[in-house]
């Protein structure tokens, strides 16, 4: 078929959708004001509609990127002919257009899948205007602003090839998994706003909207580790976080997305916090939307957002009456958010719920704070001051150890009321092994304050979180009679949203020990070698055996061999190497590391004089493992909470082991 | 007291001890001016800003790059993105040469100080605009 014809079925399917979106929108609100049914169906018919719409363009999008058609712009940018056919496919969010168009996309299949569900059918119809607002406002962008189908004429026989930094499977999961995630906090958003505009009491739309949440929030943390791991196996600067703006974007949504996650538990079993629900769900909706605010428009000074292309103000426009339509509306019914209960203790679970919000929403002010100065300051002082990562480490070192610490005890603390002794008995073994080990891992030579205090946190919370997974078994061992292991794979499964959590706190704990290791413990060392040269880092010894030219796939690539040893026992053989990609000026460097749990030596080929002089930089970076073995943890914990079927709804109402402990 | 009152209070000790921390880690933590290259040149020779810290954006002189591999020293001379030449920055930089740093069109970033003489960076960015977004025809 002709491309030509085929870009503007595409073009014509988002102008379509657009218009359908309008449609709906308007006759969202007309049916909910004057209960006409018969309006109320034909948006649902327009949801169905809006979703073909975009699924033929994100369609014919692909089918442009794989068979490679040069004339359309977004090909020729981000794709080449020797580009190999998974790249091609994951093309689409490589780029501006591509990745605005995914989103629209996922945008419309959510509101579909809300629009056929019949879920609280008393604010469905309102959360569905709600969503489809979002959806008119993509597709305006991708009509009229952003458009994915320009057509190049003269056609240039070959592309431009996509970013060499960006062939990584990591930056094909990082992208995709940030977007699912911002647009799934989309949904809770949409409910919690028309369970406020219909004056809706009760918790229901947390009850409906738990898996959307959760699901966003599995989404954004696998996108900002899948971030994390690409930067650092492909940026070769030895880090994997630098709190730059981008970064601080989707890490902002996360927490407060994190402190939603757990707030929403005191509503649904206490009904309680309903104002500072709603106020969460949208600072991370409209948080979200900030996010793709500064990436798209470039105002902030970042090594990796997009180029400006007049996007930013369309979405800061957005952003701003996002926030401040929620924001009017939370104040305007304050009123009827009446709270059911009060605090009945201080030292309940209730209280370490908001103990923990504090700290997340802190958290995340304080993030929001130091991104943002450059921009404030040159607004109120004309001057741009940027503070630096030192201000993010000091103010949420701290807080993340507090909250670390918080989430080793708040487990093990009663809803309603908590007495002491029963805290000290469930804490006192931890408290004695974790010291323990604190004591052993100052003796072995681990004296800075920040370390101790991380190391002595974090293993205290690991143990009282396996501590109380072992006295559940032993509880249930006796109860039921089931030996240790089928104990153990019962409590998990029959109370899947509590142990699921379970294993999330533990992954956190695993990675908060990577990242105390690898930042306060890391060894760096910049040298240039010559052939056969020696140099110690740490305990390896490398040794420079020179260089070689050699041609991959569809790269000419420099290779620097070093062996390793440690002492004078060969332990492996390195090969750094600087790529060179057809139609880039400059060749990007791919790290070689040698990795094991206790450390990885990582070796950039950072540049070369001659044939036998090259430059290198060494680092060891000391616990990094635990920082994606715990991310794995926390990725398994969510989808065994998620997991639908028995076990998975239990949550809140279960009797938490300690108290099943006590009756029997 | 009742116990809606202690919990305010308890939450209030814990939003003030936050506050504090960000208050202390906002003036402690070294705060750095973000100038172009002619911004920077400015404070430099008007408002004498020696030891500062500083944040510059601005591209490479072309013809004024040394380097020297053994003593892993990079020397430059800094101008701004666009316009003339005429503010110019001489850098030095200890460590090794960020890939693309001679790419024609890329734009860098060095934060660091002005000791006097030369301005000291302890970091160099490479910002090149062809990173994400090709270069719109």
């Amino acid at each position: 078929m002709d491309n030509l014809f085929l870009a503007s079925v595409g073009s014509f399917a988002l102008l379509l959708g657009f218009l359908l979106s309008a449609y709906a929108t308007i006759a969202g609100i007309i049916a909910q004001r004057s209960n006409n049914n018969t309006l109320a169906e034909s948006v649902k018919g327009a949801s169905i509609a809006i979703a073909v719409t975009t699924t033929i363009a994100v369609v014919i999008m692909e089918v442009f990127l794989i068979s490679g058609q040069f004339a359309i712009a977004y090909v020729a940018h981000y794709t080449s002919s020797d580009l190999p056919l998974f790249y091609r496919f994951s093309a689409l969010w490589a780029g501006n257009e591509g990745s605005l168009l995914l989103w629209a996309w996922v945008l419309s299949l959510y509101s579909l899948a809300i629009a056929l569900n019949n879920i609280v059918p008393k604010i469905k119809p309102i959360a569905l205007t709600i969503l489809n607002i979002n959806n008119l406002f993509f597709l305006f962008i991708l009509s009229f602003v952003s458009k994915p189908f320009v057509i190049l004429n003269p056609a240039p026989v070959e592309g431009n090839g996509l970013n060499p930094l960006l062939q990584n499977p990591g930056m094909v999961i990082h992208p995709i998994a940030v977007y699912l995630g911002y647009v799934g906090f989309a949904v809770p958003f949409a409910f919690a706003m028309a369970a406020v505009l219909a004056k809706y009491p009760g918790d229901e739309w947390i009850k409906v909207t738990r898996r959307w949440t959760v699901l966003a929030w599995l989404f954004l943390s696998i996108g900002n580790l899948t971030g994390m791991e690409w930067a650092y196996v492909e940026l070769g600067w030895g880090g994997y976080w630098a709190w730059d703006p981008v970064e601080n974007a989707s890490f902002m949504p996360w927490l407060t997305g994190s402190a939603f996650l757990h707030s929403v538990m005191v509503q649904e079993r206490k009904d309680m916090l309903k104002v500072w629900n709603i106020f969460l769900i949208s600072i991370t909706y409209v948080l979200t939307l900030f996010g793709t605010f500064l990436t798209r428009s470039g105002i902030l000074s970042s090594v990796h957002a997009f180029a400006d292309q007049g996007l930013g103000r369309y979405f800061l426009v957005f952003t701003v009456l996002a926030l401040f339509s929620s924001l009017y509306l939370l104040v305007d019914r304050l009123s009827f958010l009446k709270e059911g209960k009060e605090f009945e203790s201080v030292i309940s679970k209730e209280s370490s719920f908001l103990l923990n919000n504090l700290l997340l929403v802190g958290a995340a002010f304080a993030t929001f704070w130091g991104t943002t100065f450059p921009l404030f300051s040159e607004l109120f002082t004309g001057e741009k001051v940027t503070v630096g990562a030192p201000f993010f480490n000091t103010v949420n070192m701290p807080i993340f150890l507090a909250f670390i610490l918080l989430m080793g005890v708040c487990p093990l603390i009663a809803w309603r009321k908590a007495s002491i002794n029963h805290i000290v008995r469930n804490f006192a073994i931890p408290l004695v092994i974790a010291l323990a080990i604190t004591v052993y891992l100052i003796i072995i030579g681990i004296q800075k304050p920040w370390a101790i205090a991380s190391y002595f946190i974090n293993s205290f919370v690991l143990l009282t979180t396996l501590y109380e997974i072992f006295k559940g078994v032993k509880t249930r061992t006796k109860l039921t009679g089931e030996n240790f292991v089928k104990a153990l794979v019962n409590l998990f499964v029959k109370n899947r949203r509590r142990y699921g959590g379970y294993i999330i706190h533990i992954g956190l704990v695993l990675i908060a020990i990577g990242i105390t290791g690898s930042s306060l413990y890391d060894v760096e060392k910049n040298i240039t070698l010559n052939i056969n040269d020696k140099v110690t880092v740490k305990n390896y010894t490398l040794v420079f055996k020179g260089l070689r030219e050699t041609k991959l796939k569809n790269v000419d690539a420099v290779i620097a061999d070093l062996d390793v040893y440690i002492g004078n026992k060969y332990l492996t053989h390195l090969t750094p190497s600087k790529n060179f990609y057809p139609n880039e000026p400059n060749p990007t460097s791919e790290v070689a590391i040698k990795g094991s749990l206790k450390e990885d030596l990582y070796v950039v080929l950072a540049g070369w004089e001659n044939q036998d002089t090259a430059i290198f930089k060494i680092k060891v970076n000391p616990l990094i493992a635990w920082i994606w073995i715990g991310g794995y943890f926390l990725i398994f914990g969510t989808l065994f909470a998620l997991w639908p079927g028995k076990g998975a709804d239990s949550g809140p109402k279960v009797i938490p082991a300690t108290s099943l402990a006590k009756e029997a | 007291m009742n116990q809606r009152a202690k919990v305010l209070v308890g939450s209030s000790i814990i939003v003030i001890a936050i506050a504090f921390l960000f208050i202390s880690a906002f003036a402690s933590s070294g705060k750095s001016y973000s100038l172009q290259v002619d911004e920077a040149v400015y404070k430099i020779v008007y408002e004498n800003a020696k030891d500062e810290k500083m944040r510059i954006e601005g591209r490479v002189l072309p013809g004024s790059v040394s380097w020297n591999a053994k003593s892993l020293e990079l020397k430059f001379v800094m101008i701004p993105i666009k316009g003339s030449a005429k503010s110019q920055l001489p850098v030095i930089y200890n460590d090794v040469k960020p890939d693309n740093f001679e790419h024609p069109e890329a734009q860098i970033v060095v934060e660091g100080k002005y000791d006097g003489n030369v301005f000291k960076a302890d970091t160099l960015l490479v910002k090149c605009p062809s990173k994400y977004e090709k270069k719109q025809q």
